[in-house]
Parts: structure tokens; sequence; C-alpha cells
């Protein structure tokens, strides 16, 4: 290897010729300063406290977590010993000091980058966090130790300009200059209340569509499409058929979504159930209160949407759900996996009987007493109809319309017990809900206290904006 | 050290190149890093921590750290500043509601002292999707024409998914860092 890099460097055609040209010399050496000024501050920073290992560029990878926990905890609680030291020691060995320590720091980040692929999420999420507060300790210590200049972690071989203007105040207040560019609005829904909105994508051309700020409506997505963007929904159930890419939902409370997708992002989401097919794990973040079920969802032409967009096994992703804000091993209280008997049925989008139940939610609250009386006697004729004809129909034909009419009585239920008052509360969507106003994200996140329908909503524990 | 070791340790050492790849979650980062490397990009879940790959590259051989996107571990960008030549800022250029998120977000990172050596490559990612915004646009709406003069900087639009444009973005910025650092390769 070594003698390869010999040949390499000697046979180079230009090395004859600098030799030559002085000002070519100088470009060499200058090149050469700073490559071994490059490589001696990766050498310190991966080295400086890992004597044992003899090379420098990769840390070991252990595949076994209770090895890397016992490792990165002695290197931490050295680290932090080394900090402690700091207030105590010659004020002239400080700088070097400090720069040790951060090179132990960056040690301890690499530990756990490297090691992050077998490491179970919530040991990754607390490791950085780890770090991440040593980090600050080192710098609030040096801001202490090391008065006047600010501290500078080290030397900055790869850098162009070598007199360069002190970034800083000027920096901040650079005034946003407008570009000038009027960035369009994406195709979607916006801005509705009390609607139900339908769209199906068959036959158009892939791309993305935006759902945003909707108060107690119903959307039906039919066919496929790319991505998926929703923001700012309040009471809204939202059915969707195959996301080949993400679907990002930011800002949503008491809200119903049943959605198949290769991947699911959840950002500031309340009370709200999410009936998922994914491919990869869900992921939720500042969010308290949503519950988790499988897809459930139908329309005519949904299997092979789903096949075509390889959405069609069922792979439990759904209940994999990686909260990010979520440290420990235990079970994060911020989502739950949706009791079975408290799940919808099969929801079927391009029935009438069902989108009439949907339609139920958004009727004037004086006259869904008697509307849901109906409905129920419609159920009860369907009953009648499937227990005439169940001599000659086969046995499973019976028993997937009982299923069925079962699940109608259930949705019927879960229906009443949300729309006639008095009865138990629960804490789902609130459909009848009257104020139409969804405030911008950023202030109704601070101040919403859970007084609107004069229900006390049970606090659940939550983890909101940390740092 | 003679000198000559130490040319011989450089050597072998200078081909290496550190890139950091951050964005916004869901920008397509860690699909851009499978797909460079032609691996499945049929499952990838969001990043938690970080993925680092190591590519052979031309002659350079790729140090490639993913870091995730989401809110929670944008904070952790900065354990990653020290010793990258490279950086790519990814964006989704589908996602039109958070482009200021991106833009205030990449203003921050530049402001970041101990990454004013390295290069930048944008990557205006999801070209395939329709609606998406070209890279041109996307330069429009983050102002890059504002930057400081000394960086060396490049947009290119691209795909994960079918993956045009991903090797022109690399090309560019392993040129660059090359050329900045070992002039006389
Ligand atoms: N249509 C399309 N989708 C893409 C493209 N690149 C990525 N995606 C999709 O975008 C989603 C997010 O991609 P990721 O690679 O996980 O994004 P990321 O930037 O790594 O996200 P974080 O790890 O959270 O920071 C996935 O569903 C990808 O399939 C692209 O070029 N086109
Ligand atoms: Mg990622």
């Amino acid at each position: 290897m070594e003698n390869e890099e010999e040949v390499a460097l000697s046979s180079n055609p230009n090395s004859n010729l600098l030799v030559a040209d002085p000002s070519l010399q100088k470009k060499r050496q200058s090149m050469l300063d700073r490559l071994s000024n490059r490589h001696q501050t990766r050498l310190d920073n991966s080295l400086t406290h890992r004597s044992a290992e003899s090379d420098s560029s990769s840390s070991p990878s252990f595949e076994s977590t209770s090895t890397f926990l016992s490792r990165f905890s002695n290197s931490k609680s050295s680290i932090e010993s080394q900090l402690a030291q700091c207030q105590l020691c010659d004020p002239t060995q400080v700088k070097s000091h400090l720069d040790q320590i951060s090179s132990s720091i960056f040690d301890l980040e690499k530990l756990v980058a490297e090691n992050s692929y077998f490491l179970p999420s919530y040991e990754v999420r607390s490791s950085l966090k780890t770090t991440s507060d040593l980090r600050q300790s080192l710098e609030f210590l040096s801001a202490e130790l090391l008065p006047k200049k600010k501290f500078s972690f080290r030397n900055k071989p790869t850098r162009k300009d070598p007199i360069a203007e002190p970034k800083g105040e000027e920096k901040e207040q650079e005034p946003e200059k407008k570009s000038g560019f009027r960035v369009p609005d994406s195709p979607g829904f916006r801005n509705k209340k009390g609607e139900i909105l339908v769209h199906n994508f068959k036959g158009s051309e892939v791309g993305e569509f935006s759902i945003s700020d909707l108060d107690s409506c119903e959307v039906r997505l039919m066919g496929s499409v790319r991505a998926l963007f929703i923001h700012r929904l309040r009471n809204c159930r939202l059915y969707t058929g195959p996301v080949t890419g993400s679907v990002l939902v930011d800002g949503v409370e008491g809200c119903v979504f049943v959605m198949a997708s290769h991947q699911i992002r959840i950002h500031n989401a309340k009370m709200s159930d999410f009936y998922l097919r994914v491919r990869s794990r869900p992921i939720i973040e500042d969010s308290c209160g949503v519950r988790f079920a499988p897809y459930c969802l139908t329309y005519k032409g949904i299997e092979e949407e789903l096949r075509e967009a390889s959405l069609d096994e069922e792979t439990e992703k759904w209940s994999n759900v990686d909260d990010f804000l979520w440290l420990r091993a235990v079970q994060s209280p911020n989502w739950s996996v949706l009791p079975e008997n408290e799940r919808l049925g099969l929801v079927d989008i391009s029935s009438s009987i069902e989108s009439q139940l949907a339609q139920y939610q958004l009727y004037d609250p004086t006259q869904v007493k008697s509307h849901l009386d109906q409905f129920s006697s419609s159920i009860s004729d369907l009953e009648k109809l499937v227990a005439y004809n169940s001599y000659f129909l086969p046995s499973y034909e019976v028993r997937s319309s009982l299923k069925t009419m079962s699940d109608l009585r259930r949705s019927l239920k879960v229906l009443s017990t949300e729309l006639l008052p008095k009865k138990k509360f629960s804490f789902r969507n609130k459909p009848t809900r009257k104020d139409p106003i969804i405030e911008p994200k950023e202030e109704q996140k601070e101040q919403e206290p859970e007084k609107k329908s004069g229900f006390q909503v049970p606090n659940s524990p939550c983890f909101w904006n940390k740092k | 050290m003679g000198l000559l070791s130490i040319i011989r340790k450089i050597k072998r050492k200078e081909k290496e190149i550190r890139i950091l790849m951050v964005g916004l979650d869901n920008s397509g980062k860690t699909t851009i890093v499978l797909r460079i490397n032609g691996e499945d990009t049929s499952v990838v879940s969001p990043t938690l921590g970080f993925n680092i790959k190591t590519i052979i590259y031309q002659k350079y051989t790729l140090n490639i750290w993913d870091v995730g996107g989401q809110k929670t571990i944008r904070s952790y960008w900065r354990n990653y500043f020290e010793q990258t030549d490279g950086l790519v800022w990814v964006v989704d250029s589908s996602d039109l509601r958070r482009l200021e998120d991106c833009k205030a977000e990449l203003d921050n990172l530049l402001k970041e002292e101990r990454l004013s050596g390295s290069s930048l490559l944008i990557l205006a990612n999801k070209q395939d999707i329709k609606g998406a915004l070209a890279p041109e646009e996307i330069a429009k709406v983050l102002n890059l024409e504002a930057m400081d003069k000394t960086r060396h900087w490049q947009i290119v639009g691209c795909s994960a998914f079918t993956g045009e444009g991903l090797l022109e973005g690399f090309d560019w910025l392993v040129q660059d860092i090359a050329s900045r650092i070992y002039v006389l390769d």
C-alpha cells in the first residue's frame, strides 16, 4: 500500500516540473501544508482518547447494545470528570485541556454514529442527547474560562480565505431581501368547513397534493399520488388510496386518518386516530393522544392500485411507531394502539350507505337524532334482507354480510355516542363543534385550553417543544 | 516524522472526502445516499440519528454523513460540522409550504463558522413530481445569489426516484473539493 503510493507520487509527471518552477513549488508547499494540517486534525480528533486502536479511520462497531452502552457510559463519565477538572487546572493549560475534551466528545459522537444502525431507537436518541449536553457544558465552560475571545473548536485548515471577516452581528440583521419570486399554490383542498371533498387521481399525472385548513370535513382521495401534505385540520376524516412517496401531517386535532403510504411523518397531532398501511415505521413528533390501527379502506379498484404501489401487503408497521421525543425503553405515552373494539370497520368510500353515514357527522345538530334513527332502521332492513336470503347464500357470503352489518351497527353506535349529548364522552373527534376558525398553529398550540365543549378532556402525558 | 512519511500518510488519507448531508426532514437525503450507492430504496424510514456511508467515487473515498432532519434531530447537526469538506443541502422541491422553513434553516447553517470552508451543493430533489419547482426557482426562493461571495456553491435539480441529476451534482462537489484541496491532482 505504502509502496504503491510512493510509486504513484514519484510517477506523477508533474513532480519533476515542480522542482523547476518556483511558483509551482510554492503552490506545492502550500498544498502540503494544507493537507498535513487537515490530516493532523483528523488524527487528533479520532485518536486522542482511543489509544488501544491502531486504525484511526474507523472506530469499532460492536453490534451489541450492552457493549456499546458500557463503553458509552465509561467515556461519558470520563468526559464529565475532565470537565469538572477543567475548573481547577492551570490557566495556561485551559485551552489545550478544553481542546482535548472537545475531541473526546467528538469521539463519543462518532461512536454513537457508527453504532446507531443496530441500536434501539430510544438508545440512539438518548445518546444523542447526552453528547449534545456534553457539548453544551463544554461550551459554557469555554465561555467562562476563556473570556473575551469566542471559543473556536479548532483551526479551519481547509478554509479558503485566510483573513475572513468576523461573522456575527452584522450577519444577523441582514435584511431579508425578497427575491420577488412567488411560490405557487400546489393542487389541493384548502379553507373549507363542513364539506365532503372528493378527488380521484386516476388518469392524472402523478404529483403532489395538499390538504390544509379544513374544519369538520371529510376528504376522500382515490387513485395513487406521489406525495401528500396535510396541514392544520380539525375534526376531519381523511381517507386515501396509495401514496407512493410520503405523507407529511402537521398540526391536526380530533381527526381520523385512513391512509396507505410508503412513509408517514406526523407532527403536532393531538387526539387523532391513524389507520395506516405503511412500508416503513411511522413517526410522531410533538404529538400526543394519537392512536394507531391497521388500514381499513376500500373502494372500487383499490386492490390493484395498492398492488401497483407495492402497498398490498400488510406489513404491521402501523403499530411500530417511533416517537422522536421519547428517550426511554418503555412505551411512549404519546401514542397507543387503538383497542380493537373501538376501531372503525372497513370503510367503503364508494358505497352510498357509508357516505350517508359519513354525512351524518356534518348535519345540523338538532336533526341528528332523527337521522340516526332513520339510519338504524335502514340497517334493520339490511339485516332482514340478509336473514331472508341466507338459506341459499354460500356460507362465506352470509358471514361476510353479517360482519358488514355488525360493522355498520358499530359505526352507528359510535356515532350516536359522539353526536348525541349527555352520553358518555368519547374523546375522539367532536364533529358537531361550532367554532369555524382554525387559528394559525403557533398561537393555538400555546394557549388552547380544552374547554370548548364543556367536557374535561383527560390530560394525557405529553412532551412538547423540547430542546 | 520525516517529510516523506508525512507525504505518504497524506497520500493515503487525502483521497478521503467527508461530506455532510443535511436538509429538512422528508427532503430525501437517505433515499439519495442509497440511490447513489445502488441500494434498495423501497423501504426507507425517517432517520432517527444518522447513517454513515463510505462510497468509492472515482478515485476518492467519500465519507457521507446523512443526518436526520426531523425538528428534534436538527439541534444535533452542529455536532457534525467538524472537518466537513462538502456540504449537501437537500430540498424537497415539491414541499412548497415549507420552503420558507427550508430557507431559514439553510441561512442558519451558513452562518456556522466551522462550515465556512466547505463547498456547498444544493440538491433540488423530487424533480420527478409534477408541481415541483425547478432548480432556478428554488435558487430564487432560497435567495442563493445573496450568499457570501467566498462560498463555492452549486444548485442541481435531481430525483432520487429516477436517479437523474445525482451524478451531476456529486461530480461538481467532488471536483470542487478536489480542486480546492488537491490542487496538484
Ligand atoms: N417522488 C419522489 N419521492 C422522493 C424522492 N426522494 C425521496 N422521496 C421520498 O421522500 C420521502 C422521504 O425520503 P427520505 O430519504 O426518508 O428523507 P430524509 O431527508 O432522509 O428524511 P429525514 O431522515 O427525516 O431527514 C420518502 O418517502 C421517499 O420515497 C424523489 O426524488 N422523488
Ligand atoms: Mg433520512
